[in-house]
Order: structure tokens, then C-alpha cells, then sequence
């Protein structure tokens, strides 16, 4: 097989910062290889990434003793610009790399800049939008597509550009499952057919090893081991089963009666565009529950828990949260008992310190120092963030981000928690610890209200499962008895793998169909 | 000094697109609230012009600040947002290359830099709106002049001090 | 409206905008403004078959020109004096001053609102490109048009999230005191969002070349040259009147 490139890197240093985020590495790439990266927090994956793709060190800053060769090419020699010669890179917002108003500029945006004649680009463009599965949207304008459709616009964009390899970073992280499945499926095909290089760092360990051929594990800034992707499946469910072995989590036994923590009587809402929200929704939350709502994107998941916490006023019905319902004078008290874990974390953090960021509601209610500074320290230890205390918090990665989010909340006490994909945006292993540190939460006595797309995920952690379809409640169900309504779920679009062996869980089942 | 003064890589130039934009919609937000405490001051408008005309000089040197100055006197325009917006091209321009001037040279780690740069692009930037609303709304030069002057003292200090904090944040957060 | 009208380059309506705003700061009568004002807004109706523009500025025009009127009533210290009232008084000219006054803002006002909102981002881009702006510069336009409405709803999501952690927004003095907590985490964002934009952009060859191929191309018909031709005329003849009596 053809060594298409060559990573050599003694030592990857960032400015102010004498930890190395990589060395010792020695990787090279062959041509046709679908090279999957996985690793803890702070591993180094996206360092790597950035090596490759020439943003270290022509973007970011940062001091890099080693050699990166692509085709034979040093590209410490190569300006970034230029670097389209020889790979795509794709990022995890899809948002951020549509640059133009309509799918055909964007897709045409690489071309454009090589200066090709115009009768050319018109034609690759259409062959490249009809190889990503959307044929005749050509003229769509960007901002109206999904989220699945806009990352394969930009899919559809590297790829015009013909490029050897292909870098992704992390995917498919901010969609939901069936977005999810049109990407890989995609990136399989290409690899195959088209002996496409491909490297990528893991977001959900699922899909994608069905079509990969290497596993790197780093830790540390280091390549720990290499494994093939049927081990490394192994090895994942082995750890994963003895995370729930313990708890076997959601049978949690909670027989005692059952209070009222929030009730949804009746209740629609429809957007100002006339777009419908929720229709006819009506739940009911008790103390105690871990409640999954599931659902694609677009479901009305998140205008749910809006409704909740009063962001936004149902048009019909009631809604009571501990029997109360909320108005506009209730509605401080009652958010002072309610925490709301947003997907974006940077939505929310704005102070220079950790500390800050976490005292800041303690803060606004008027808490004294002592108290303050005591839950601070506690909120901080529960997260495993306490070390940082004096860090700026927009230099932790996007789990610690997450995480710190979840402790400013905490810092509040609040009896009721509202999660809201607070698992979009990060790889699976940082998933899993904002998972765990809910379910902490839980079996301390707080109840949880969990809204995902990921339903392997919502199975794992909790008590109930309701499953919204087209902004109306479609199911409300016991966790344990998830598996007597699995097809039900699969016809809305959702389905988890069988955790029994790699292959098996997909090839059997298949995953959601588009 | 050509290095201070400029940067015309891709990172400053979408940058100043997308901090322009922040500009905007902080521009409409504080205007919504100068609407109710002082309509005819404007004072939280002007030092919100002032602080961001200073922050992305500092972020990301020129063109970028004259760039992101036009991006919020258009938008301004294109939106029928205000009617003075047309007045906001020159002062928004003028305002930045004078910022930028003052800036190189000074090393702007001191406080008393900041208000410097910030005196200087305040008294130009409102100086343009104060020769638009006398030659153009017809308003008598006295008032024009005092309130401009005073619009120019409270951006001076505020968008001095606040330029000063928040440059330094980012520059703690790594990100830029 | 689907009446075949010329489609102008936008070089031909960025003459127009210089124009309108010569006259509007040339112009020194009530009436020399209004029809000019008049022949601007009728541009706009024949071109674009509506009245779009003038809704949305009606009100805001209405504030301004109430906060014209009362400054002008309040200070204006030319004419005779037709009024007193302890320290108030009115002078005669304040009503005039203030009817011009309002005129020209207006008619800059809507010249500008007419010329931004008259082409596409394309079309600005490529009307720069035309003027030999760096293609690297002049692409600038349609990045703000793609992420003004994007980063609006970002904003929104930043004060729903910072409300439910108990950030109260309910009057002006909570808007104001809410600015920091809001508009910090907005900052750190589009600094994380340009950052990557620029990187995608390099990265599929944003300036790898001085030149690029622009997916369509904007070009002088012969009936924009005669305009165009026209309104130098017009505007070279009023200098000329101007300056004449000066020699």
C-alpha cells in the first residue's frame, strides 16, 4: 500500500503552556485508509487534526518540532491556501463552514478559488451534490437546510475540490441520528469505491467503525495503541457494561408515591412564523424521575422544555411547575429551583474565572461570600473542575465547558434539572461523563428531565422514556420496557444499537432508514 | 510599525465581518435602551460605539475596524434602524483610523492608554455626527456641540476602561 | 410585479445614491427637497412595485422628526421672536429650519435604504471587484449577509440561557445591568465562530490566487451608461451654476 503521508512529530507545544499537547508520534497514513482517532479529554485529538491539516502552524499559534509530509510535501512549506491541493477538512458546525447564501456557491466555493471556468464547476458541482444525496438543491438557500443537509453541503464542498484525503473532526457531533447515518454512509462509500483517505476523530462509536479500518487511541499528547476497529468495539462494551453493571440504570426502584414536580396540561404553542412547536402535549413529571424526551431534530423537544421554564408562553393550556402555575411573578422563585443545562455551553459563560462563572447566580440572588465561595468549591469538586478554580474558562475544552455549565447550575441547588442535548457537540467518552454526573444527581434525589436524540443514551441513564414525533407525544413509557416498542420507535426515526457484538447490532437491525 | 497597524489575513478579515456584526446588534440593543433612558443623549449607544470601534482595532488592527465599521453603519442603513446611520460611514471610519493611530503608539497596557486612543477617536467619531446634525438636521451648533462633548466624556471613560477589561479577557481565553 | 423593467447594474443605482445625497446636502429649500425626496421614493415604487421601504421607515422618521421639531422649537434663536413663556421661547425660522431639517434626513435616509437594499450581496461583491477591491475584500459582503440573522438567533439563545440561571430582564435597568452577563458570551463566541470560518475558508483556497471565478457577472447595458452618463451631466452642470457666480 502507498504511504500517502507522514507524521513525525517530537513535540507539539502551545505559547504559555509547557505541558506538550503532542509527542512522540510517528504515524503514517496509506492510501485508502479510514483511520478513526479517539481519546480522553485533553488527548490531543484535535492537535493532531490541526498537524495534519497544516493549521498548526500556519493558523493557530504554537511551536511544532517534527515533520508533516503530505505526497512527498513538507507542509511547514506550504501556505494554508494552498493546502486544498491536498486535503479536505471538515469541522463539527456545519454552520461555521457554509460561507455562501445558497448550496451551489458553497459547494463551488473551493473551485472558485482555483480559478476553473464556470461551465466546469456548474457540472462537478451537481455530480458532487447528487453524491452526497442532494440532487436538485442546487439553489436552495443554506440557512434553510437541517443540520444533517448543511453538513453534507460542506461535505459536498471539500469533496468537489477532488482531494486526495480527507480530515474530519468530530462529524456528525451536533446531529441527531439520522443525520448522523447519512454522513457515514456517505464517507463509507467514498472510501471504497473511491480509495478516499480518510482520517477522523470519533464522535459516536457506533456507526463508524463499521467502516473504518484503524483505531488510534491517544492519551496524553501520545498514540497509546493501535487497535482494529472489531477490538476496539470489543474493548468499548466490555467498559461500558461494567459501567452499568453496577446500577443496571434504569431500573432504579422508586416505588415510593409519587409527587408532582411539573404538569403539562393540554398544551400547543406555535412559533411566530407559523411554525407549530408543540401540539396537545401533556405530562406529567414526578420527583425522582430520570425522563428521557426523545426525538429527531424538529421534534419540538426543545420548545417543550422552553415551555417549561417559561422562555416561552404555551398559546393553549396550563402548564404547573411544583404546583404552581407559572406567570410572571412566580417565575424568579420558580427558576430558582429549577437548573437548565443548555446544549452550547458558550451560550452561558461570560466571566474570566471559573470561580466566577459558577458563583454568578449564587451571586444574583444575593448570597453571602462564605456560602458562596463554600458551594462554589463543592460545585467545582462534584464537576472534577476544582483544580481549575482560577483558570479562564474559555481555555477548557468543550466537556469541561459542559461541565463547568453544569456546575454553575448545581451551584444554585436546584431540585429539578432540565438538560437539554447537553451531549451535542462533544465525542462520546465526554458524553458519557456529563451522562454519569446526571445520574449522579439523580440518585441524589433530583429529578431530571433529559431531552436527546440519542436514545442508546437515554436508555442507559433513565426511568422513563417519552418520545415526541412531530411536535406531539407519541409515547410514554417505562425504560424497561423499551425493548416490547421498539418498532414503534424505529418508525419515528429512533433505534439504538443491540450492545451484543459489533456488526451483529447493525447488520441485523440496520439503523434508522432515512 | 506596519505590522502594528496592519493585518489582512483571512482570520482578521472574517473577524471583522463577524465582530461587526456583534457591533450591530449590540448597537440596536443599547439603542433600544438609551430610547427609554435618554433619546436624545444617547449615551449607552455612543460608548457601545466607542468600546467597540477601540476592542476590534486592538483584535484585529486595520482593515478590520474600518471594515467592521462599515458592516454596522450598512446594516444600520439597510435596516432602517437609525436615520442617522448615514453620518455613522464617516464617523465609523474616521473614529477607527484615528483609534489606530493613537494605539501604535502607545503600548496599551495601561489604563491611561486606553483613555487616550479612546479621547481621540470619541472627539472625531462625534465630531462627524455633530457637523451632520448641524449641517444637515439644522440643530443650533451650542447644543449639537454639548452633547456630543457630552456623549464624547462618557464613551471616553467607559469604552476606555471597558476596552481595557474585556481586550485583556480575550487575551487571557487564548482564543484569540 | 412582473413588469419587465430594465434590471440596472449596480454601479448605475450606486451613482443614483450619490446623487440623491448631493442634493440632499445642496439642496437648501422645503421645496427643492421634496421633490427630490418625491422623485426618489417614485424610483423606488417603479422599480420595486411596492411600498416596502416607506412602511418600515415611517415610524422611525415620525420619532426623529417629532425630536427635530421640539429641538428646534426649544433652541432655535433665529427669526423674530413669536412667543415667550418664562425661559421658552420660539423664534419665528424654528418651523422652517426644522421642515428642512427633517426633509434631508429623510432624504438620506431613504436614498441610503433604497441603495443597500437594492441588489444582492453578489452583486455589491462583484460591483467591488469591478472597482479592483481584492476579491478577499469585496467577499466580505455576503459573509454579512449570511451571518447577521444567524448570530441574532445566537444572541437570543445567550439571554434565554442566561435568564433561567436567574438573570432578570424584565425593565430597562435590567436590560442595562443584563448587557455584561449577555454580551460576554456572545463575544467569546463569534470570536470561536471567526476563527473557524477563516480556517474553512483557507482551507478550501480563500486567496491562494490574486484572481477567482465568480459563479455569475455584472456588466453595463448601454442604457446604464446613458444614465449614468446623464446623472454626471446633471450633477457636473449644478457645480458648474454654483461655482459660476464665484468666479
Amino acid at each position: 500500500m502507498k504511504v500517502i503521508a507522514k507524521i513525525k512529530i517530537d513535540k507539539l507545544k502551545f505559547p504559555n503552556n509547557d505541558k506538550p499537547v503532542l509527542k512522540n508520534i510517528n504515524l503514517e497514513i496509506n492510501q485508502g485508509d479510514f483511520i478513526v482517532i479517539t481519546g480522553g479529554v485533553a488527548s490531543g485529538k484535535s492537535a493532531l487534526l490541526h498537524v495534519i491539516t497544516g493549521a498548526i502552524p500556519h493558523y493557530h499559534n504554537a511551536e511544532l518540532t517534527g515533520t508533516v509530509t503530505i505526497l512527498g510535501q513538507d507542509i511547514k512549506e506550504m501556505p494554508l491556501n494552498r493546502m486544498s491541493d491536498y486535503m479536505g477538512y471538515m469541522m463539527q458546525e456545519p454552520d461555521n463552514q457554509i460561507i455562501s447564501l445558497n448550496v451551489c456557491e458553497n459547494v463551488a466555493f473551493g473551485l472558485e478559488n482555483q480559478e476553473l471556468p464556470y461551465e466546469q464547476i456548474d457540472q462537478v458541482v451537481k455530480n458532487t451534490l447528487e453524491f452526497v444525496g442532494l440532487r436538485g438543491y442546487e439553489n436552495r438557500q443554506t440557512s434553510s437546510l437541517s443540520g444533517g443537509q448543511a453538513q453534507r453541503v460542506v461535505l459536498a464542498g471539500v469533496l468537489a475540490l477532488k482531494v486526495p484525503i480527507l480530515i474530519l473532526d468530530q462529524p456528525t457531533a451536533e446531529l441527531d441520528p439520522q443525520g448522523r447515518h447519512e454522513i457515514y454512509k456517505r464517507l463509507g462509500e467514498l472510501n471504497k469505491t473511491q480509495n478516499l483517505t480518510i482520517v477522523l476523530v470519533m464522535d459516536r462509536i457506533e456507526e463508524v467503525l463499521n467502516y473504518a479500518n484503524r483505531v488510534l487511541m491517544l492519551k496524553g499528547g501520545e498514540i497509546i495503541k493501535e487497535y482494529s476497529p472489531g477490538e476496539y468495539y470489543q474493548v468499548q462494551i466490555k467498559d461500558r457494561k461494567e459501567m452499568f453493571r453496577d446500577s443496571m440504570h434504569y431500573n432504579l426502584d422508586r416505588k415510593k408515591p409519587r409527587e408532582t414536580i411539573a404538569k403539562i396540561s393540554d398544551v400547543s404553542y406555535q412559533y411566530n412564523n407559523q411554525l407549530p412547536g408543540c401540539e396537545d402535549i401533556n405530562l406529567e413529571v414526578y420527583k425522582g424521575d430520570f425522563l428521557s424526551v426523545v426525538g429527531l431534530n424538529g421534534s419540538g423537544k426543545s420548545t417543550l422544555a422552553k415551555l417549561l421554564i417559561g422562555l416561552l408562553k404555551p398559546a393553549k393550556g396550563e402548564i404547573r411547575l411544583f404546583d404552581q402555575i407559572i406567570h410572571k411573578k412566580n417565575l424568579g422563585m420558580i427558576r430558582a429551583r429549577v437548573g437548565f443545562l443548555f446544549q452550547n455551553p458558550d451560550h452561558q459563560i461570560f466571566a474570566s474565572t471559573l470561580e466566577e462563572e459558577v458563583g454568578f447566580s449564587l451571586k444574583l440572588r444575593g448570597e453571602r461570600n462564605d456560602f458562596l465561595n463554600q458551594k462554589v468549591d463543592e460545585c467545582l469538586q462534584f464537576v472534577g473542575l476544582a483544580d481549575y478554580k482560577e483558570m479562564h474558562p474559555q481555555r477548557l475544552s468543550r466537556g469541561q465547558r459542559q461541565l463547568l455549565a453544569l456546575a454553575s447550575i448545581l451551584a444554585g441547588d436546584p431540585e429539578f434539572i432540565i438538560a437539554d442535548e447537553p451531549t451535542s457537540g462533544l465525542d462520546e467518552n465526554q458524553g458519557y461523563v456529563i451522562m454519569e454526573k446526571l445520574y449522579d444527581l439523580s440518585n441524589n434525589g433530583k429529578t431530571i428531565l433529559l431531552i436527546t436524540h440519542d436514545l442508546a443514551m437515554a436508555k442507559d441513564y433513565s426511568n422513563r422514556l417519552v418520545a415526541l414525533y412531530k411536535h406531539r407525544i407519541r409515547l410514554d413509557i417505562e425504560t424497561k420496557d423499551i425493548e416490547r416498542h421498539r418498532e414503534e420507535l424505529k418508525a419515528i426515526g429512533l433505534d439504538f444499537p443491540n450492545t451484543v457484538t459489533f456488526k451483529e447490532g447493525y447488520d441485523d437491525t440496520g439503523t434508522s432508514e432515512v | 510599525m506596519k505590522e502594528k497597524l496592519f493585518r489582512t489575513d483571512t482570520k482578521a478579515l472574517v473577524g471583522a465581518v463577524i465582530i461587526g456584526i456583534v457591533f450591530v446588534i449590540m448597537e440596536q440593543i443599547t439603542g433600544r435602551i438609551d430610547g427609554i433612558l435618554d433619546p436624545t443623549l444617547l449615551l449607552l449607544n455612543g460608548t457601545c460605539w466607542a468600546f467597540f470601534t477601540g476592542l476590534i482595532v486592538l483584535m484585529y488592527k486595520q482593515p478590520a475596524g474600518i471594515i467592521a465599521g462599515l458592516v454596522e453603519a450598512i446594516v444600520a442603513m439597510a435596516t432602517a434602524y437609525s436615520p442617522l446611520a448615514f453620518f455613522f460611514l464617516f464617523a465609523n471610519t474616521i473614529g477607527s483610523i484615528v483609534y489606530s493611530l493613537i494605539a501604535v503608539k502607545l503600548s496599551m497596557t495601561k489604563l491611561s492608554h486606553h483613555l487616550v486612543a479612546m479621547l481621540g477617536c470619541n472627539v472625531i467619531g462625534n465630531l462627524c455626527v455633530t457637523i451632520g446634525l448641524i449641517y444637515v438636521i439644522h440643530l443650533d451648533w451650542k447644543i449639537a456641540f454639548l452633547s456630543s462633548a457630552l456623549t464624547a466624556l462618557v464613551g471616553t471613560i467607559v469604552a476606555g476602561s471597558l476596552t481595557k477589561s474585556v481586550y485583556g479577557s480575550l487575551q487571557k481565553s487564548a482564543l484569540l | 410585479m412582473t413588469l419587465a423593467l430594465p434590471k440596472f447594474d449596480p454601479r448605475t443605482k450606486l451613482v443614483w445614491y450619490i446623487l440623491m445625497i448631493y442634493f440632499a446636502l445642496l439642496s437648501q429649500t422645503a421645496a427643492q427637497l421634496g421633490i427630490t425626496l418625491l422623485v426618489c421614493i417614485t424610483s423606488s415604487l417603479i422599480l420595486s412595485g411596492s411600498f416596502k421601504h416607506s412602511k418600515a421607515m415611517v415610524i422611525i422618521l415620525l420619532l426623529l422628526g417629532l425630536q427635530i421639531l421640539i429641538i428646534q422649537l426649544l433652541f432655535c434663536r433665529e427669526g423674530t421672536l413669536i412667543y415667550q413663556w418664562g425661559i421658552i421661547k420660539i423664534y419665528s425660522d424654528s418651523l422652517p429650519l426644522a421642515i428642512t431639517g427633517i426633509l434631508k434626513a429623510t432624504l438620506i435616509f431613504y436614498a441610503s435604504l433604497q441603495f443597500f437594499t437594492s441588489a444582492s450581496a453578489q452583486d455589491f461583491t462583484l460591483m467591488l471587484v469591478k472597482f479592483e477591491i481584492p476579491y478577499r475584500f469585496a467577499m466580505l459582503v455576503g459573509l454579512a449577509v449570511r451571518f447577521l440573522p444567524l448570530m441574532k438567533e445566537e444572541y437570543q439563545s445567550i439571554i434565554d440561557s442566561q435568564r433561567t440561571r436567574g438573570l432578570k430582564m424584565d425593565s430597562v435597568w435590567d436590560d442595562l445591568k443584563a448587557i455584561i452577563p449577555t454580551f460576554l458570551p456572545f463575544l467569546y463566541r463569534a470570536v470561536r465562530r471567526s476563527t473557524e470560518i477563516a480556517l474553512a475558508m483557507e482551507l478550501r483556497g480563500y486567496g491562494r490566487s490574486k484572481n477567482r471565478t465568480f459563479s455569475s457577472d455584472i456588466a453595463l447595458k448601454s442604457y446604464d451608461v446613458v444614465i449614468i452618463v446623464a446623472m454626471f451631466l446633471v450633477i457636473s452642470l449644478s457645480i458648474t451654476t454654483r461655482l459660476l457666480p464665484l468666479i
